[in-house]
């Protein structure tokens, strides 16, 4: 068995775990109102921080300048209430353009 | 005759939610497809495409198939790759914790199938879901949105494993993940303790980067939790 196998049945299994178990934990022992909007903020967090985590890079603090461009367009997007793949197209385009400018500076 | 038409409208009516989920999907399906094409690429960079590409359902999860992939891809000991991705994942018990409701009464192999589909995507849609639709079809309008999801991520990891060798395409596609991320957390941030939330888990995250690199989720989840649920005590 190859480490990729051992890696993705061991992640695989952990990660039905965290699916599964607070499932049936709150099943047992209910969620309060002001647990289930912590859980919730909670959330929201976990998400934003993969978006940082993202456009920070692999180990870096410092982010390329078109995919900043990009998400800050895509955020005032988002918020506009634009749908996923409009943001992304847009936010595409502005990525792309800020790519041309650079390298062309 | 009552009888005979609430038995007949409940499965119509499971029906169009089952439908609504699925149209609600098609939008995060096109916007994640590029996400989904950088980790294809990183999965024909495996030593084991076939065993990287089974994580598309036994991880379910891009950020930790990518960050596995990538540990694995510079030789990295096969213990720091399960350390990476089973700290990514542990966000996973905040999303199910919070969508426990959904699955109230219902079949163990339901319940079963239904938290293996839980992410990003389907968490956020089944929080828009069950805060603007109540309860009532909400777990028909998951399996409708999770089916969709599901087609959709597995179909983009293929085409990256078959197509993703192109040198720089993931580099460039990867501006994708970010963007369908903020498109995520957006609506969040109308909710009460929402930009008080959002924001302490963008400043942690960063100075968890600097700090403890590779252990920023948890200290990012932890701060959210604690600075929203501070603003809505202190708005109320």
């Amino acid at each position: 068995m190859s480490a990729v196998w051992i890696v993705m049945l061991v992640v695989g299994a952990a990660s039905l775990a965290f699916r599964l178990l607070p499932i049936v934990a709150v099943e047992r022992i209910g969620l309060s109102p002001r647990t289930a909007n912590g859980l919730r903020h909670a959330g929201s967090g976990a998400v934003a921080a993969l978006a940082v985590l993202a456009v920070l890079g692999p180990g870096s603090l410092r982010p390329n300048p078109a995919v900043l461009v990009a998400v800050a367009l895509g955020g005032f997007l988002a918020w506009r209430g634009w749908s996923m793949a409009r943001v992304v197209v847009a936010g595409g385009a502005a990525y792309a353009l800020v790519t041309v400018v650079v390298a062309l500076l | 005759m009552t009888s005979t038409t609430t038995r007949s409208s409940a499965p119509s009516r499971a029906g169009a939610d089952w439908r609504a989920g699925v149209r609600a999907a098609i939008p995060f399906v096109i916007g994640l497809a590029p996400f989904g094409v950088t980790v294809g690429a990183a999965v024909a960079a495996s030593a084991d495409p076939f065993a990287a590409w089974t994580g598309s359902f036994l991880l379910y999860g891009g950020s930790a198939q990518l960050a596995v992939l990538q540990v694995l891809g510079t030789d990295g000991p096969v213990w720091t790759a399960i350390l990476v991705g089973v700290l990514i994942q542990a966000r996973l018990m905040v999303y199910s914790g919070s969508l426990a409701p959904l699955w109230k009464g219902a079949r163990p192999w339901a319940t079963a199938l239904g938290a293996a589909t839980i992410v990003e995507p389907t968490w956020a849609m089944a929080e828009h879901r069950l805060r603007t639709g109540g309860p009532a079809g909400a777990r028909a309008h998951y399996a409708g949105a999770a089916a969709m999801l599901t087609v959709g991520w597995t179909a983009a990891i293929t085409v990256g494993a078959l197509v993703g060798r192109v040198p720089g395409l993931a580099t460039h596609l990867s501006v994708a993940v970010p963007l369908c991320l903020v498109v995520m957390v957006a609506p969040h941030l109308r909710l009460p303790g929402g930009i008080a939330a959002v924001a302490a888990a963008v400043g942690t995250a960063v100075v968890a980067r600097a700090v403890v690199p590779g252990f920023e989720l948890l200290p990012a989840m932890a701060a959210a939790a604690a600075a929203g649920l501070l603003a809505e005590r202190r708005r109320s």
